[in-house]
């Protein structure tokens, strides 16, 4: 944990359970549904800092990621608060200007 | 949703209504074709919410069902009687059953009930008679000022009850399962951080292959992610793992060489496998084994491969046009189809990895499996 440094409250939250000996307690969901369940951190590069291994082209991954909210910091939590989000775009390569901006509510 | 050894590292583990039937059939042809006996045959989902049979001899879409829930995630299986498909829609709250051939809805019922949210992946799957239904569930109840998970799920459903059934059983499952498949005697297999054997009837569950934490010697922690439905009809039900071989058995670290391994059930006999098969070349996302030949292994996403299990030999690969999540091969083995994604699946000669062809889809398939079978 020494080379991380945490940017949410969550993060701090679990920095501490480690610094208390009560990391343990933080158990992680059942599976990967919803935004709260993964961590991925993005989308830009793949494991080897490269690009080969990225879905190709973009609009390809896009529903793959936004359904159980994979990314993300990149894709709104469709299974939750937007899922209207890609009812206008039933072909990705097709309509992907019709999706909708997402933005954080006030 | 890729990027594999981050996925590995960090996250862990890792689908118009009518109103007599509640959905409706798009007029493809003036005579609604159906699935008839003697020829290979594709079921799978497409955006924004369609239950799709392909004819596999022409190529063409003959079947285009609206579902009443929205298309999301896209599961779908279907029953073994190869009557009905099960989808798994809603934002993976709902379940339902659709007939492929007359689009009449038979069945369905909400994973979420009151104040608890119950919500799926891919967590489904249909009993050998066709008359159960199997779902994996997580569980949330939702209060005005917080969450509270819950234990996990396993429910049955009685075909019969039709469209509002409710479970006629339900047991509580380790977390972390994600996916369920069936084998051909009753037997249900469920997979996330280990492989378990489930009793539908009994509730008993027990650890068949550790996955996470199985204290490998010179390995290091094994990951994957069971998410596509795809096998059924093929007899196979194999989820892709990752493990890192360290160069120093006895000193665990960075150094090594990473490999790509099966956990994986022929649903035929249960015969379990887990095995490394090559070196880790190629992101994939899904495997799958040879209808004909356990040994040989196809697995896909930016990439098509063909593999050598017991040799770890990479028989043959291609580039493929764009990504493809999943591949299954026809149920003779001869084809392989390799779908997922955007609105096309593309069809391969198994020897040869000739492209034969391309079906074309009015939607996205997104994170859909595709179900191929023989009637």
């Amino acid at each position: 944990m020494k080379h991380l440094k945490p940017i949410t409250p969550k993060a701090e939250l679990l920095e501490e359970a480690v610094e208390s000996g009560t990391a343990k307690e933080v158990v992680a969901m059942s599976s990967i549904v919803g935004c709260v369940t993964t961590f991925d951190p993005g989308w830009e590069v793949d494991e080897d800092g490269g690009l080969a291994s990225l879905c190709q082209p973009l609009q390809a991954d896009l529903y793959g990621c936004s359904d159980p909210c994979w990314w993300p910091t990149q894709v709104p939590d469709t299974s939750s608060s937007y899922k209207k989000w890609a009812d206008k775009s039933p072909s990705t390569k097709d309509d992907w200007r019709e999706l909708d901006n997402v933005y954080p509510k006030k | 949703m890729l990027n594999k050894k981050i996925t590995i590292n960090i996250i862990g583990l890792v689908a118009m209504s009518m109103a007599f039937s509640g959905c409706a059939k798009t007029a493809l042809t003036e005579k609604a074709p159906t699935a008839d006996s003697g020829q290979d045959y594709l079921v799978t989902m497409t955006r924004p919410n369609n239950l799709v049979l392909v004819d596999l001899e022409t190529n063409k879409v003959i079947n285009e069902c609206k579902i009443d829930e929205s298309f999301s995630p896209g599961g779908v299986i279907l029953a073994p009687d190869y009557k009905t498909a099960y989808i798994i829609g809603g934002f993976g709250e709902e379940i339902a059953g659709y007939e492929i051939d007359t689009c009449k809805k038979v069945f369905h019922t909400s994973l979420t009930q009151g104040d608890i949210k119950g919500q799926t992946l891919s967590g489904l799957a249909v009993s050998e008679d066709s008359k159960k239904v199997y779902v994996i569930y997580n569980r949330t109840k939702m209060g005005l000022d917080r969450y509270t998970v819950l234990d996990p799920m396993f429910s049955v459903y009685d075909v019969k009850d039709g469209l509002d059934a409710k479970e006629v059983k339900s047991f509580v499952i380790p977390r972390q399962m994600t996916e369920i498949s069936t084998a051909y005697d009753g037997t249900v297999f469920g997979i996330g951080s280990a492989l378990y054997e489930i009793n539908p009837n009994t509730g008993d569950i027990k650890v068949v292959k550790k996955i996470v934490g199985w204290d490998r010697k010179g390995y290091s922690d094994a990951d994957s992610a069971g998410n596509y439905l795809i096998g059924q009809q093929q007899g196979d039900f194999s989820t892709l793992y990752a493990t890192l071989k360290y160069e120093d058995p006895d000193v665990p670290s960075e150094d090594g060489t990473w490999y790509w391994g099966i956990t994986s059930v022929d649903l035929r006999t249960k015969e379990v496998t887990q095995v490394e098969f090559t070196e880790y070349e190629t992101l994939m996302f899904t495997a799958i084994r040879s209808p004909n030949d356990s040994n040989i292994l196809y697995g896909s996403l930016n990439d098509l491969s063909k593999f050598d299990i017991k040799n770890q030999k990479v028989l043959n690969r291609i580039t493929l046009d764009h990504t493809y999540y999943s591949v299954v091969p026809s149920p003779d083995g001869s084809k392989l189809y390799v779908g997922g994604c955007l609105d096309d699946i593309t069809v391969y000669d198994e020897a040869t990895f000739e492209k034969l062809g391309k079906i074309h889809l009015s939607g996205d398939m997104g994170a859909a499996a595709m179900q191929i079978f023989h009637k």
